[in-house]
């Protein structure tokens, strides 16, 4: 089953880090359009510094990164926003000082700096179907929302210059699990329009959910890759997981998997 | 030629003492005083009026430290668990105010006309001829004896706290350091060097008025304080010399514009030490002094990170 | 009464710098100390626009105004963008670098002497005892329209709201797409213009000498902190407030002490409230 619309993420032998030290290494993955891929290992595999770099918070110290066929591997977060990426932060992602309005509007106006009046109300509409719970609180102040709110205004925020590609780093992070649901829900409605999603999740129950592919990521590099629905079936992921090798592979801890979509 | 030398070494040794004081407080403990002047007046006063009426100097320089450090301490707790501008805009406001005392309540301070005919230490027991000298080598001795407290002093635990203070507050006050106390008991001591570089500014002049402590003596400080290197002690005299070379050098500008009028030249020459204050903070934030300290050991105290902030 | 008016039209004058101030700490994040000598460089700008250019007086404010703006984004340029990223320590000492090489400037140009504008005197206004002259009216239409102005331009504009946005979130901003760069020149310039009207209506009110800015300057800080640093609108309740219980003081204790009693407000402010009576956070380290 493919979705029209979305364009794929494609990352090449990325390593980034910071202070010259090299948190990832060697990254090779796709997400491939219209659907939807977790990138899932244990805490301190990575996953965070993968996405900022992703998001263009972090230089590479090599490697390049796609979305679709453009380069965008030099591009600085707001110039990958008019590439058509949508980035939500995990913290500190929406403007507390200013209204839900407002924080929908500058997810706009800056990044489709040609779009009308008409274009924004269209975009608005949209977004507002997708959270209907913001559109009674317009002139609400960010601030004073709940955190699940506050995840959802994110969210929002970062759909209204309509993306292609929409990168999340850990959007169920100290939700309750009311909130879990329905943000991840809303991860898919916006993935059922169309736009790949590429995010990271620590709650890997809830993510495989609403996942077509899954990555997992530990100590800084790629161990595997599997369609959502095999996942944890594989008896190699815990120790994958765990230990960074598996129990049944004989040569070196480095090797990649893949499996057959057809087993999905 | 000699007098003029020794006039010239001695405004450096004392502009170096009042750099201590800023030193401690913005190079060791990242508090920002804009209002140095008006401590650094307010111990000149002290001493001045207590001089003046007869009390021996040794006790109204002691009379003048001791003022200076409480009042110091008084401004900083207002504003030592806020950001630093705060900081910046009390010591500044300070000053003002005292600035108007100074001015206005001529009864105790001379207003405008300030204070004259101060006794000079010890000026008895001297052959007048060699006065200026005694008083030169008298003040390098005191210049020794603060630099070698102070330094002791950031060598201690206490100057070590005071590091970790300015590096990370959080960090520090996870680590148990009562950050309150440290950075106001940093702020007095400093708060004391600058007292005593006032007494001695005004048992040097004879004479004080308000005008020798207006905010030019803060600049003056700060760019001694960068040009010798945040933080680093040793760089200090340097830091004085080389503002006190670019305010005499450009005395002879006078000669060079001769169609401007006193008080343009002397705009001119404070203007020159504000860009250059301006440069140096652009391209040498470091100061000048750490380039020629290239086999220093890693022992001093100022950690690698004080020479970027 | 009388006090109280005076006042009123003082608390205008300290407004429109401390609206200045509250936007470039707001988006800049730093307390600009050349506000003072910005103050005094709109007094000179107005004076050779009025005495030495000989244009009407309400032309030389706006053409200092707007001279004003170009020098800020001037001296952003030159000074505080090559400091860069410097820790917000070197911007504090830069700035007071910049007030001094602007004050002594303006002595180098003009000399100490006590300068005026020329304005025809005319007649105040006399109402209830109450009296208001010409340029006391001047000086309120000005700072309202100001303050009105700066008002839209932060609710209704999308540069006001990419201000707004970059003084609560600056990394999330550039993620959104604001262009720093703008909003920075945007920031100063404002900020300029409305330092070159207090200084221009002051020297409109009073005189024109190199120091009229710094004496004002504890005031303006005075009621930025007041009305919450950070938060333009509340500085201009700061500055009224500020103004209005100078003037009373007057009536307690020498005019010379103006300051002082501003002073000390600041302080009981920064122990009992530094977030100010309508502002919000960002003042802890």
């Amino acid at each position: 089953m493919s979705r029209a619309g979305g364009e794929g993420i494609r990352l090449a032998d990325l390593s980034a880090g910071y202070g010259g030290n090299d948190i990832v290494r060697d990254v090779t993955l796709a997400a491939t359009a219209s659907r939807v891929t977790t990138i899932v290992g244990p805490n301190g595999a990575g996953k965070s510094t993968l996405i900022k770099a992703v998001a263009g918070l972090l230089r590479p110290s090599k490697g390049k990164l796609f979305i679709g066929e453009k380069d965008i591997t030099a591009l600085a977060p707001a110039q990958r926003a008019a590439a058509g990426l949508g980035y939500v932060p995990q913290e500190h992602n929406v403007f507390k000082a200013l209204s839900i309005d407002e924080n929908l509007r500058i997810g706009f106006e800056f990044i489709r700096r040609r779009g009308g009046a008409a274009e924004l109300r269209d975009a608005r509409e949209r977004v507002l179907t997708i959270f209907p719970d913001l559109g009674g609180r317009l002139n609400q102040i960010a601030g004073t929302l709940s955190g699940g709110q506050r995840q959802m205004l994110a969210l929002a925020s970062t759909l209204m210059p309509s993306p292609t590609a929409l990168i999340l780093d850990e959007p169920s992070a100290g939700l309750s699990p009311r909130y879990v649901r329905s943000m991840l829900d809303a991860v898919r409605a916006v993935n059922r329009a169309g736009v790949t999603v590429l995010m990271i999740e620590q709650n890997v129950t809830e993510a495989l959910r609403i996942s077509d592919d899954v990555v997992l990521l530990v100590r800084g590099q790629v161990r595997g890759a599997w369609p959502a629905g095999t996942f944890l079936d594989d008896p190699d992921v815990r120790s994958l997981f765990f230990h960074g090798r598996s129990d049944h592979d004989s040569q070196a801890s480095g090797k990649e998997r893949h499996h057959d979509a057809s087993a999905a | 030629m000699t007098a003029y030398l020794v006039s010239i070494l001695t405004f450096v040794v004392l502009s170096a003492v009042l750099a201590l004081a800023l030193n401690i407080q913005w190079g060791q403990a990242g508090m920002i005083n804009f209002g140095l002047a008006g401590f650094f007046s307010i111990g000149a006063y002290v001493a001045a009026i207590l001089a003046v009426s007869g009390v021996d100097p040794v006790s109204s320089t002691l009379a003048a430290i001791v003022s200076t450090a409480a009042l110091s301490a008084i401004v900083s707790l207002a504003s030592v668990r806020l950001r630093e501008d705060y900081l910046a805009i009390s010591t500044l406001g300070f000053a003002e105010a005292v600035r108007l005392v100074l001015l206005n309540e001529s009864w105790l301070t001379g207003g405008p006309n300030g204070i004259r005919e101060i006794p000079r230490p010890f000026a008895g027991v001297l052959d007048p001829s060699s006065y200026e000298v005694a008083f030169l080598g008298a003040s390098v001795l005191i210049f020794a004896a603060v630099y070698v407290l102070l330094e002791r002093i950031i060598r201690s635990p206490f100057g070590r706290a005071l590091r970790t203070v300015r590096e990370d507050e959080v960090v520090a006050a996870t680590l148990g350091k009562n950050v309150l106390a440290l950075r106001v008991k940093a702020f007095a001591i400093g708060g004391a060097v600058a007292g005593l570089a006032g007494a001695l500014h005004a048992f040097y002049l004879s004479y004080i008025d308000p005008t020798q402590f207006a905010s030019f003596v803060t600049v003056y400080a700060f760019m001694a304080v960068v040009v010798g290197g945040r933080g680093s002690n040793r760089g200090l005299l340097i830091g004085a010399s080389t503002v006190m070379v670019l305010l005499e050098g450009t005395r002879f500008l006078k000669e060079l514009l001769p169609f401007m009028n006193a008080q343009q030249s002397a705009a001119l020459r404070l203007l020159l030490v504000g860009v250059a204050l301006i440069l140096l903070l652009i391209f040498r934030p470091g100061g000048i002094a750490r380039e020629y300290r290239l086999t220093a050991p890693a022992r001093d105290d100022a950690p690698a990170t004080a020479a970027k902030t | 009464m009388q006090a109280l008016l005076n006042g009123l039209i003082a608390g205008f004058l300290i407004a429109l710098p401390a609206i200045a101030l509250s936007l470039t700490y707001g988006v800049l994040n730093f307390a600009n100390f050349s506000i003072g000598a910005l103050i005094t460089a709109g007094a000179y700008f107005a004076y050779f626009y009025n005495v030495d250019l000989g244009l009407h007086v309400l032309v030389s404010v706006a053409l200092a105004g707007v001279s004003l703006s170009i020098l800020a984004i001037v001296i952003e340029r030159l000074v505080y963008r090559p400091l860069g990223d410097a820790d917000h320590i070197t911007l504090l000492v830069g700035s007071m670098g910049v007030a001094f090489v602007l004050e002594n400037v303006i002595r180098l140009i003009y000399g100490a002497d006590v300068r005026t504008l020329d304005i025809t005197v005319s007649r105040p206004i006399i109402w209830n005892d109450l009296r208001l002259n010409n340029e006391q009216l001047v000086i309120v239409a000005v700072a309202v329209a100001a303050f009105v102005a700066v008002a839209l331009v932060l609710k209704k504009t999308s540069l006001g709201r990419a201000m707004r946005a970059t003084s609560d979130n600056p990394s999330l901003a550039e993620a959104r797409g604001v262009n720093r760069r703008r909003i920075i020149n945007w920031t100063w310039a404002l900020s300029g213009t409305l330092a070159a009207l207090a200084g221009a209506l002051v020297a409109m009110d009073a005189t024109v000498e190199p120091l009229i800015g710094t004496n004002y300057l504890i005031s303006v800080f005075a009621a930025t902190i007041v009305g919450g640093i950070g938060n333009p609108l509340g500085a201009m309740a700061g500055g009224l407030l500020i103004g209005i219980v100078e003037e009373l003081s007057t009536l307690a204790f020498p005019t010379t002490y103006r300051q002082g009693v501003s002073f000390l407000i600041l302080v009981a402010m920064l122990f009992l409230r530094p977030h100010g009576i309508l502002g919000q956070a960002k003042i802890k380290r």
